[in-house]
């Protein structure tokens, strides 16, 4: 039981979750005058409940319904919303709570995003869309929603993907291959650029390690992802030079603006050097690349062969860089021409070593100075020369090849572009001998097989041992070394022998003599090659070339003052921070790592930059930088279709051999688009800044980080909903596997007008509409196997109406539900089912069906199941019962059960509550909103599956426990806004400043704003106007403002969005002005003009116009409207002194608010007398006293016992209550028209009046003492053990469910289970039957239901129809010790029919409204329904409200249920009660009906019309309508026939004013034109 | 060595081509095994049908066979036995991973699973039968040697890229219903290696990578009629040729299956639904893929099939040439 102390310390709240729950809660705390932190994981506020299409009983849109509930929390004052976020600890003491919340970042501002949707509308991420769950995609920068709250965009990350985790360069190759899957090849090219300034060489060369680690490769192969970047590069400086051409922006940036002093050098224009240079230059510094060789490029110009790389391709790629500044200095070798120190004594702050390794190695073997042989390096620098200026260079340097044997040394990349340029030479055979196997070889690939399309023969396996001159061979003769394939020595011509003996003594190379290589690496996988002697063989070449490594040119190495070198001549650096010995010399590249890659070098080019930058700058160099790469993301888990990688064309491999043109062709741009479209999206957002560049607001900020945030409070509600069981897990029908076996998520989805077919029902296989549908119930719920002992309490009720809804969509749709028990337990709810059955055709098939089979041919999908019912196979029965029928459906749509929330467990030990067996939270029966930690409260489906009206009367309990134990802080963190007095400007003439808002590009790119703030200018009354960018950001606010006041305008006209979002913004601004709120209009010249008018410009603008004129011409005859505080009483009144009442009023006394209780018994406690214990064996009697005795101890109840309500009047705040008492008049008999009368003056009205059992009139009831209703049963088990029957029937639905009461009593269920189980437990050999329709034991009730029947009760399917149990009793008169009861019943699962003698008979009795309810309607004014209960102003969205407002209902009044159900319902209308008499005021008036009695003919249409039955005939015989109670909606004046009544600020007069202001102003316009 | 291989008493006779192949395969992938000595029968059906004690004591005597044998490789230190694997005979069980014993008869499999599994749960039934089975065979079981099906070591990741990379003749994309039948899926919490028992992928993902296309079918786990082919051939007939229609429905151009049973009801039992219709060539999976691999003597172990199976191969070999 909870403390009644109040603990002062705190007026805030938190509610985690804002589902429908948590939205009641933190609204009536909110209203309540509790600061409230609405805690929520989703980007939105709507749970669940937002993807709904309808709701159950009603068939209203979910959508509509939480809509208004949305907006109210998103601009509630007191509610201060954190999305994305999460409880991640509960520190402190009930009412001192400190809660840590964690916010994983948006990376767009809430409070700057306008949802104009740019953003989205650049981002090229598409990703399967949540909210849909899955079923259509979204953007990575996205809405939740279009009418989430707050209303504002956000990105999804998941992390950085595998491609740029592992690129060395971390090259955005997502973002580029996001953006060319869209065709948008010069943003691509961007994104390329900023990590690789080369895009176009290293989409030609790179060797494209993120290719190996591409996720894509676990489902086919990887993305082509080298290849997109060469077509960034190839199509998006064409797309960019044309868009320059069209006057966009150019297609080079320029020279950057030099803005620092400092100056670098850079040795070495390789790939490296010049990343360094660019990235320097960026920075605003002057940078010079000296270079030994003519032109920049490095290896990439003077190493790579042409037929890889173009050389123009170089040429562009350096000049783009060197156009950004970078000022190149070539012919120039360091420790030749320019020294270290040279440098620094010209000036240059610090010095780039970026010379990357020139020489090629050469072996120490024999022969190796022999003519022909030469280094493969040197070869390739020559060859590269060729085509361009240096032709004449590159031919002097290379040997001539024409039809001679080349023989190549070396396995490397080198080694194999070495051959096939010697092959483009001209060269005969080109041969490769390497000492790796060919599995070992460390060239590339793919290089090796190009090459071998080319005709290089290799020979793997092979070591050097030396090189032979034509002299040995000559003089060996034949028996010499053996010879290469296909060549005998006999073809050696004579002339040749003689020519290898001649030639000025150098000794001429005509071969190499080999070794068998027998390993080439150790166990340590160290380089140790082992030649086995004695297998020499000779290797005949003409010109043997040597490429086996690379060396560094020792010239740099003089004069490297202060630069440390490592052995091999390598320069010693930071591999951070490329950092040397010499503070100021920073090296990068190939010279400190030794040969490694293009990419490699730009990587470390960018950290010298980097380096350098905070060299200057006196900045740490290591600070913040790792070597370490976070984890990549993996695999995303979403369907993926197998689609095969795009294959680039290759020039044909002889014709190639010819030339030195590209071998590969690269992608066309279709082929691009194609395979970009295969990447996964591996790290949702792909970070290409596109929204950054669109966002005019400048909302979008990729480096937000998750944060934590501390905030006081003084409790804590925990409402996190549900889950949805994983279909997957019930793998006997086939979800995920059958393309047409649906979730009921995703067919409330199909069903949504926002889904992803726009409500059209279609199937996934094929998009047809399917015509046979079935729904499988229980999926997940009510399954031991499926870890889900519980029901799921909803399943039943939404199939129902996702079966009549489809049907209503189209009525060619069969509908048919199989499931075990029809669960429509809830108000009106059977009505509902009864609806579907014979309104709307739907077939409703008792039984489970074991499993689902697809045709493969159609999709279509086959059922069996037991027909335990007889169908006939026309939806009727008389057909053989117990067979096993197949049948086929279209659709299959899986009803899938309620599971905990994922994040329970963490959420349990963030708040320190405990959870039960299932997951959900604990809480005790009496006390349904408590958790196990004082000061925490749950609410909604976290406590048990629960429908929506549960949940919100939940919520609103657990707001009402919260300011119960917080009740002295009402007020305390809220504080009420200050404006200045209020300027009377009814007397002036209307001055209007109208504003025209831009709204980004929203409205301006289809509106021309300039012509309608012209136009505005000239309208009459207009003192100013102008156009804003944003108008509701701060700044233009802030202007507005400040417009106001210096120009005297006493009206203000907004052009831009919806008064849905935007109104209360404006008329808060013209507050702070001191001008009353409602000389204000708006012009939605957005949503309603230029979103739907994008195509026609011009007229959009002239539709603009118009609207803006009609705003003018009505905000001209607009009047202040003033809110006058009505004094509030601050007491209550509740009606019912039974569990709901009791509770009700202990409440609002704890809350600090005086209560009258009336009961019309003589005592306290209604039905809790009868009821003995509950399902779970708690004591009643024991609750039941202890909540009599607080009720009767509290200061603040007053107790009116034996008294009822006589007279009602009075309005929301302050009403006026007559009750008659027992008094004296009573005692002597006389009528209560004489009995004492009180009058109670309360402001709000709880109504609690309860039900009763019934008393059946049937199945011999009465006339046999041994049949009992349930109640007189548990009254006899309670007894004791002796004398308990030894059989006994029960009979469910006595009075229930049928004809004139076609409700279920809700309780009997149980109640007859908890009563079988007590005999059961008390007598075990007692037989027990249990006739029923269908077992209700909902939510996690089911558990009695399986101890049950593992008790050994036996239950027996009847129909009251067909099969409606008989009840006799034989051999005697009833008086008779002899006679029997019988009962006679066919079992509906058999068939069989069986006759059985109980002791006992057990009635399930239904429950009845209490007496005297619908006289007390009446008075109240408040509805009830047909079976007498009273009716709450909205089944879903207000269970507690009346229609009118300050009346609440709660317990069985409003329909039968358990008392834990009572209590929280009572809570709940407590907490709703207090969100009135928590103000001293309530504000009445401003947009309010009035009436002008002149005119009322008192014909009682508005009384009629009113939806809130605030209208009514007063003493003087007209029509009254009270401002406190009127809530503004116009109905009545709509309808007033005499048009006695107005709204004001929709006076007719006003709205023909707008009117004419449009048709005047066309007059107007064309009189000017 | 690696693995025990139980071949049963089917692969010994009635299904050698299984045994065969299967054989073939473990070789090309390079996995040691060594059969199991002085094993008995798994009590498969005949036990199972008639003694509940058989049904456990049969597969669990062999299990401690296994253990034996393996402490004999750990013993012999300069025998077969890996140093590293054989820990595992020590009853270290820190040392390494379990020895797995694989049994490629599905029903053999099944049996031996549910008394690995009954023993391991360490229930009290399972402990009864472990005292029970020491009494016999003068020590329990204890539980350091796995029951595993080929399948479930094919499906592994590594495998399946082993395999790739040992095709030499890829199935062509011939159109593959992989059939388990229900003794590799039932009961499914302790039979079952499949992520989705009702849905079982291991199999067609063995086919993926040897170059066929599984396709997507209804009947993979469901019955063949197993033994009650000799007291119901006609129920039996009937269950058959459910299987084989919905396998032809989905386009399948063979089935292939992993157990004996399955493959003698379906390679003899199919009577065609129009007269002339060909009969559905049936496989182990084992023979496909050593057909794939180019492993095995495949012609010896096509005149054991009753239905013709070359019309299959015929078609792969078309497919794979155009």
């Amino acid at each position: 039981m909870p403390k009644d102390t109040n603990l002062p310390n705190s007026g805030t709240v938190m509610v985690v979750g804002a589902g429908i729950a948590g939205m009641q809660a933190a609204l009536d705390l909110a209203d309540g005058g509790f600061a409230v932190h609405l805690v929520m994981k989703d980007p939105s506020v709507g749970g669940r409940m937002s993807q709904l299409d309808k709701t159950f009983p009603t068939n209203d849109c979910a959508m509509c319904l939480l809509g208004p509930k949305m907006t109210d929390s998103g601009r509630h004052p007191n509610i201060t919303m954190h999305s994305l976020s999460t409880l991640a600890r509960l520190e402190g003491e009930p009412g001192a709570f400190r809660a840590t919340v964690r916010e994983e970042p948006r990376y767009i501002s809430v409070k700057d995003c306008t949802a104009c949707g740019d953003c989205e509308q650049a981002c090229p991420v598409e990703l399967p869309d949540q909210f849909n769950v899955g079923m259509k995609s979204r953007k990575a920068a996205h809405k939740y929603f279009p009418q989430a709250v707050p209303n504002a965009y956000l990105i999804s990350k998941a992390g950085t993907p595998p491609c740029r985790n592992t690129c060395p360069a971390q090259c955005n190759a997502q973002g580029y291959t996001a953006l060319i899957s869209q065709g948008k090849f010069a943003e691509a090219l961007e994104v390329a650029r900023r990590r690789v300034p080369f895009p176009g060489i290293c989409g030609r060369i790179c060797h494209h390690p993120c290719e190996t680690e591409c996720n894509r490769g676990d489902i086919d192969e990887p993305v082509a992802i080298h290849t997109l970047k060469r077509a960034a590069f190839d199509f998006g400086r064409q797309d960019a030079a044309e868009a320059a051409k069209a006057g966009g922006k150019p297609a080079h940036p320029g020279r950057a603006e030099v803005t620092r002093q400092e100056k670098v050098a850079v040795v070495g224009a390789g790939p490296g050097g010049l990343t360094a240079a660019l990235d320097l230059v960026e920075r605003g510094f002057a940078v010079t690349v000296y270079d030994a060789q003519e032109k920049p490029g490095g290896m990439l110009r003077y190493g790579i062969p042409r037929y890889r790389l173009p050389v123009e391709t170089v040429d562009e790629e350096t000049n783009w860089i060197l156009a950004r500044g970078v000022r190149f200095v070539g012919q120039t070798r360091i420790g030749e021409d320019i020294t270290i120190d040279g440098l620094r004594r010209r000036g240059f702050g610090a010095i780039v070593l970026a010379t990357g390794i020139q020489k090629g190695r050469a072996l120490d073997l024999p022969g190796m100075d022999a003519e022909g042989v030469y280094l493969g390096l040197e070869f390739l620098r020559a060859a590269a020369k060729l085509g361009a200026s240096e032709e004449a260079a590159g031919r002097a340097e290379l040997p001539v090849l024409d039809g001679k044997r080349v023989l190549v040394i070396g396995g490397g990349n080198v080694a194999i572009d070495t051959a096939r340029t010697a092959a483009r030479l001209g060269a005969g055979e080109v041969h490769v001998a390497c000492l790796e196997s060919r599995a070992e070889m460390p060239a590339h690939e793919w290089e090796i097989e190009e090459a071998l399309e080319e005709g290089v023969i290799l020979h793997p396996s092979w070591g050097p041992k030396r090189v032979v001159t034509r002299e040995e061979t000559a003089g060996a003769g034949r028996g010499a070394a053996a010879a290469i394939t296909g060549r005998r020595e006999a073809t050696l011509t004579t002339a040749e022998r003689d020519a290898a003996v001649g030639g000025g003594g150098t000794p001429v190379a005509s071969g190499v003599e080999m070794l068998v290589c027998s390993r080439v690496f150790d166990e340590q996988r160290r380089f140790s090659p082992i030649l086995a002697e004695g297998t020499e063989k000779l290797f005949e070449a003409d010109v043997v070339l040597f490429s086996v490594g690379q060396a560094v040119d020792q010239g740099f190495a003089k004069d490297l003052r202060g630069v440390e070198l490592t052995r091999g001549g390598y320069v010693v650096a930071d591999k951070m921070t490329m950092a040397t010995a010499a503070p100021d010399v920073f090296a990068c590249g190939d010279i400190t790592t030794g040969p490694a890659s293009v990419v490699g070098a730009i990587a470390a080019g960018h950290e010298a930059a980097e380096s350098i930058g905070r060299y200057f700058d006196k900045v740490d160099l290591g600070q913040g930088r790792t070597l370490d790469r976070p984890e990549a993301t993996p695999t995303p888990k979403r369907p993926h279709l197998v689609a095969r990688r795009e294959e680039e064309e290759a020039a044909d491999p002889i014709a190639r051999r010819g030339h030195f043109g590209e071998v590969l062709a690269g992608f066309t741009r279709e082929q691009a688009i194609a395979e970009a479209k295969r990447c996964l999206n591996c790290g949702d957002c792909c970070e290409c800044l596109q929204c950054v560049e669109k966002c005019q607001k400048q909302a979008v900020h990729h480096d937000e980080q998750p944060r934590e945030v501390d905030i006081p409070v003084g409790a804590v509600i925990l409402a996190p909903g549900y889950e949805l069981f994983d279909a997957a897990a019930a793998g006997e029908y086939g979800y995920g596997v059958y393309p047409n076996v649906v979730t009921s998520m995703e067919f409330e989805r199909l069903l949504s007008s926002t889904g992803p077919s726009k409500g059209h029902v279609e199937r996934p296989s094929d998009g047809k509409t399917p015509r046979r549908v079935a729904w499988i119930q229980c999926v997940g719920s009510r399954d031991v196997s499926c870890e889900a002992e519980f029901c799921s309490s909803i399943c039943c009720m939404y199939s129902t109406k996702e079966a009549i809804i489809a049907r209503e969509h189209d009525a060619s749709i069969e509908a048919t539900i199989f499931y075990l028990d029809m669960r429509a337990y809830g108000k009106n709810f059977d009505r509902y089912v009864d609806s579907a059955k014979d309104t709307y055709g739907v077939r409703y098939v008792r039984s489970f069906v074991s499993g689902v089979r697809e045709d493969p041919r159609t999709g279509n999908l086959t059922l069996s199941y037991v027909d335990a019912e007889g169908h006939n196979g026309e939806g009727g029965a008389g057909g053989a019962r117990g067979l096993v029928r197949t049948e086929e459906f279209d659709l299959v749509v899986l009803a899938v059960g309620v599971r905990p929330p994922k994040a329970a467990l963490e959420l349990s030990r963030a708040a320190g509550i405990d959870l039960d067996s299932y997951g959900f939270a604990v809480t005790d029966e009496f006390e349904p909103n408590q958790t196990s930690r004082q000061g925490v409260f749950v609410a909604g489906a976290f406590q048990w599956p629960m429908d929506i009206p549960e949940s919100v009367m939940n919520g609103s309990a657990a707001a009402a426990s919260a300011e119960r134990l917080l009740a002295a802080g009402r007020g305390r963190d809220v504080k009420p806004r200050e404006y200045p007095p209020e300027r009377d400007v009814s007397k002036e003439t209307p001055n209007v400043g109208v504003f025209i808002c831009r709204c980004g590009i929203n409205i301006a790119s289809v509106v021309n704003v300039a012509e309608v703030v012209d136009y505005a200018a000239k309208l009459p009354g207009v003192g100013h106007a102008e156009e804003l960018l944003y108008t509701c950001s701060q700044d233009a606010l802030k202007h507005i403002k400040e417009v106001i006041t210096e120009k005297g305008l006493n009206r203000f006209v907004v052009s831009s969005c919806t008064i849905r979002t935007h109104q209360p913004l404006f008329r808060e601004t013209m507050r702070e002005c001191g001008l009353n709120q409602f000389y204000f209009e708006m012009a939605n010249i957005r949503d309603q003009c230029s979103w739907v008018h994008r195509s026609d410009p011009v007229a959009a603008t002239n539709k603009a116009n118009d609207l803006v004129k009609m705003a003018v011409a009505k905000v001209k005859t607009h009047e202040a409207l003033e809110l006058s505080p009505m004094p509030v009483v601050q007491k209550a009144l509740v009606v019912g002194g039974g569990p709901a009442g009791l509770t009700a009023a202990l409440e609002m006394a704890g809350m600090g608010f005086p209560v009258f209780l009336v009961e019309r018994e003589s005592r306290l406690g209604g039905n809790l007398w009868n009821l003995r214990r509950t399902a779970t064996g708690a004591d009643v009697g024991a609750f039941r006293d202890n909540l009599i005795s607080r009720v009767m101890s509290s200061p603040q109840i007053e107790v009116l016992l034996g008294a009822a309500v006589e007279d009602y009047g009075g309005h929301a705040g302050h009403f006026k209550t007559t009750v008659s008492l027992p008094g004296p008049a009573k005692a002597s008999g006389a009528s209560a028209d004489s009995r004492p009368t009180r009058l109670l003056e309360h402001g709000v009205t709880i109504v609690a009046t309860g039900a009763k059992e019934s008393v059946p009139g049937e199945y011999l009831y009465g006339r046999d003492p041994r049949i009992l209703t349930g109640l007189e049963f548990e009254e006899r088990l309670e007894a004791g053990a002796a004398g308990l029957p030894d059989s006994v029937v029960f009979i469910q639905c006595v009075g229930s469910r049928q004809e004139g009461r076609r409700y279920c009593s809700r309780t009997c269920c149980t109640e007859t289970l908890k009563n079988a189980l007590r005999l059961k437990a008390a007598k075990p050999e007692a037989e027990v039957f249990v006739l029923y329709r269908d077992v209700r034991s909902y939510g996690v009730l089911e558990k009695y239901y399986r101890e049950a029947r593992e008790a050994g009760v036996i239950f027996v399917n009847y129909d009251p129809v067909s099969n409606k149990p008989e009840v006799t009793v034989e051999g005697a008169t009833v008086e008779g010790a002899t006679s029997r009861l019988t009962v006679r019943v066919r079992d509906g699962a058999t068939g069989f029919d069986l006759v059985l003698h109980p002791d006992n008979i057990i009635l399930a009795a239904a429950a009845l409204p209490a007496e005297g309810a619908r006289s007390l309607g009446t008075l109240l004014k408040v509805p009830l329904n047909e079976d007498g209960f009273f009716l709450e102003t909205h089944a879903k969205l207000f269970p507690m409200d009346f229609p009118s407002n300050g009346i609440y209902l709660c317990g069985a009044a409003h329909s039968p249920k358990f008392i834990a159900e009572a209590i929280y319902q009572a809570r709940g209308a407590a907490s709703r009660a207090a969100t009135i008499l928590s103000k001293p005021n309530l504000l009445a008036g401003g947009i309010v009906a009035r009436v002008d009695e002149k005119k009322c003919a008192a014909c009682l249409t508005c009384v009629r019309v009113c939806p809130f039955s605030v209208p009514k005939i007063n003493e003087r015989g007209v029509a009254e309508i009270n401002p406190v109670q009127c809530m503004g909606c116009g109905s009545c004046a709509g309808e007033c026939p005499g048009q006695a009544i107005q709204l004001s600020h929709y006076k007719d007069g006003q709205l023909a004013e707008k009117v004419h202001g449009l048709f005047a102003a066309v007059s107007e316009t064309a009189a000017t034109d | 060595m690696t693995y025990l291989y139980f071949p049963g008493c089917s692969l010994h006779s009635t299904a050698e081509e299984f045994n065969d192949s299967a054989q073939a395969l473990l070789k090309a992938l390079g996995l040691d095994y060594e059969e199991l000595d002085d094993w008995n029968c798994c009590g498969a059906t005949p036990a199972h049908a008639t003694s509940e004690f058989l049904t456990v004591a049969l597969p669990l005597r062999n299990l401690v066979n296994a253990e034996k044998q393996v402490e004999k490789w750990a013993g012999a230190k300069a025998g077969p036995g890996d140093a590293t694997r054989a820990k595992a005979g020590t009853g270290d069980p820190a040392g390494a991973a379990p020895i797995e014993i694989l049994v490629p008869c599905a029903a053999c499999y099944n049996a031996f699973r549910l008394a690995e599994r009954l023993v391991r749960d360490g229930g009290a039934e399972g402990r009864e039968m472990n005292r029970e089975i020491a009494q016999i065979t003068g020590r329990p079981f204890g539980g350091t040697v796995t029951v595993r099906h080929p399948l479930e070591l094919l499906g592994r990741p590594e495998t399946l890229d082993k395999l790739r990379a040992l095709v030499t003749r890829p199935l062509g994309g011939l159109k593959v219903a992989s059939y388990y039948g229900c003794l590799l899926a039932r009961p499914s919490k302790i039979v079952s290696f499949e992520p989705n028992p009702e849905h079982p992928v291991a199999m067609d993902n063995v086919m993926a990578a040897l170059g066929a296309e599984p396709v997507r079918w209804s009947r993979k786990t469901d019955c063949c009629g197993q033994s009650m082919a000799v007291a119901e051939g006609e129920l039996v007939t009937e269950l058959t040729n459910r299987v084989t229609r919905a396998a032809k429905e989905a386009g399948a151009e063979a089935i292939a299956t992993a157990c004996p049973l399955c493959m003698m009801n379906l390679d003899t039992r199919q009577k065609p639904a129009t007269p002339g219709e060909a009969p559905l060539p049936v496989f182990f999976f084992t023979e496909l893929a050593a057909v794939a691999l180019g492993v095995g003597k495949p012609q010896a172990w096509w005149k054991r099939h009753l239905t013709d199976v070359r019309p299959a191969l015929e078609l792969l070999e078309a497919k794979r040439s155009a």
